[in-house]
């Protein structure tokens, strides 16, 4: 495998998901456990949630808070249910401590139980940063769908959004991805600062890695979205376009098990490997001083050369 | 298998030298001299810089309780982190080195 180096190409971007694959292999207890964990206190608080909800429901059952009909169901219960969500995603980031514990911090390995120190401390901004790349997502899938209808309008052709979202969606999701996702190791690999400190930091260095290490992020991710997310968009785009024809068909039966087949790989095996590739591009940039703050350097420098000036 | 660190150059390492014989006079610091996976580790970290996974290959330990043994001898000061480097995978590594070759226990009591 080829040392790190400066300049990013295809092979070295194999070599990141190569390294990470391998340190996963070493550490996938710590992992799996984490990632079972995090779906096991979803469930748990989900359940507590809608015991509490149908609880209120039943007690007070006038209660326009609950049964007004005016107010849409759905949206009181994904409002709840976020919780669980939120629960989840900031456990689920906390294997940003495991990649931490492995490659930065000096001791090579990880444990499970560190899951919960980094959720102790990190909790928000684990659950924040998922949040904010669906928000931008979201923003963008509205646009895209004004748009689709403009061209409705004027060219009174019908446009299929599902089948056309499909690609841009994966696209799109890549890009802010990519724009965002050093944000977690930054944050975690900080102590010391407040939390909202952390997170500040977090995003000054993420950009400032976009902004000095673009070509490995996007090769790196690029190829990352190939193996793990473009399998299932493709058989979700395959299912929009022939769902009618495979109704009743057992065919639908085994797309649908390839399809969640897939899903279960990208959580159990994509996830970690993430968390290891972006702790692993931080922590590279990080040692080498890349990160540094250049216009302080550069102010150093000059404060430096008009003393020998005088 | 962890990442190999055979493939580091063996000849940017460095022999820190160290303390022919250091004197205990710490009471509290018996249990954790005595202990004896922590002198397993500690015979071992007299001859040789070693970091956790290099210990765990050679004790079979897991490297959790490396890391506790590890931090106990550390806070005792019966060893030290002599350096950190990056192997080729950028991996960081922490190696640990006794702080002597052997320890004297002088203890007066009352």
């Amino acid at each position: 495998m080829s040392p790190i180096h400066s300049v990013h190409g295809f092979s070295n971007a194999l070599d990141d998901i190569k390294i990470s694959w391998l340190l996963l292999k070493s550490n996938w207890k710590a992992f799996i456990a984490t990632e079972l964990f995090a779906l096991f206190s979803m469930t748990i608080v989900a359940f507590l949630i809608a015991s509490i909800y149908f609880a209120i429901g039943y007690i007070i059952p006038l209660s326009p808070l609950f049964l007004d009909s005016s107010s849409p169901q759905e949206k009181r219960g994904i409002f709840f249910f976020s919780f669980a969500i939120i629960f989840f995603l900031s456990f689920l980031n906390c294997q940003y401590g495991l990649a931490y514990d492995i490659i930065s911090s000096g001791d090579m390995f990880s444990e499970f139980k560190s899951s919960f120190t980094y959720f102790k401390r990190n909790w928000l901004p684990y659950s924040l940063l998922p949040f904010l790349l669906g928000w931008l997502h979201s923003l963008f899938q509205g646009t895209r769908i004004i748009w689709f209808i403009l061209i409705e309008d004027m060219t009174n052709i019908r446009v299929e959004i599902e089948e056309f979202d499909v690609f841009p969606s994966l696209i799109f999701g890549y890009l802010f991805f990519v724009l965002l996702i050093s944000t977690l190791p930054s944050i975690t690999a900080q102590s010391g600062n407040s939390t909202i400190g952390r997170i500040k930091q977090g995003f000054i260095e993420n950009f400032r890695l976009v902004k000095r290490k673009p070509r490995r992020l996007f090769f790196t991710w690029g190829l990352f979205y190939l193996i793990f997310n473009l399998p299932s968009t493709i058989i979700s785009l395959f299912i929009l376009l022939f769902y009618d024809s495979l109704i009743g068909s057992i065919w639908l039966l085994f797309i649908f098990f390839v399809y969640t087949l897939l899903l279960l790989i990208g959580l159990l095996i994509g996830t970690p490997i993430s968390t290891l590739i972006s702790t692993r591009i931080y922590s590279d940039a990080k040692l080498k001083g890349e990160l540094d703050d250049q216009l302080k350097n550069n102010s150093d420098i000059n404060n430096n050369s008009s003393k020998e000036v005088a | 298998m962890p990442p190999n660190n055979d493939l580091i150059d063996k000849s940017s390492q460095i022999d820190v030298p160290i303390d022919r014989e250091k004197v205990i006079t710490d009471a509290n610091t018996l249990p954790v001299l005595f202990h004896e996976k922590k002198q397993t580790l500690l015979k071992i970290l007299i001859d040789q810089e070693m970091n956790i996974i290099d210990l765990k290959n050679i004790t079979g330990l897991n490297p959790g309780t490396i890391k506790r043994h590890l931090t106990d001898l550390l806070e005792k000061e019966l060893i030290r982190i002599v350096r950190t480097e990056q192997n080729i995978y950028g991996v960081t590594m922490k190696f640990y080195r006794a702080t002597a070759k052997q320890f004297v226990v002088n203890i007066r009591w009352p």
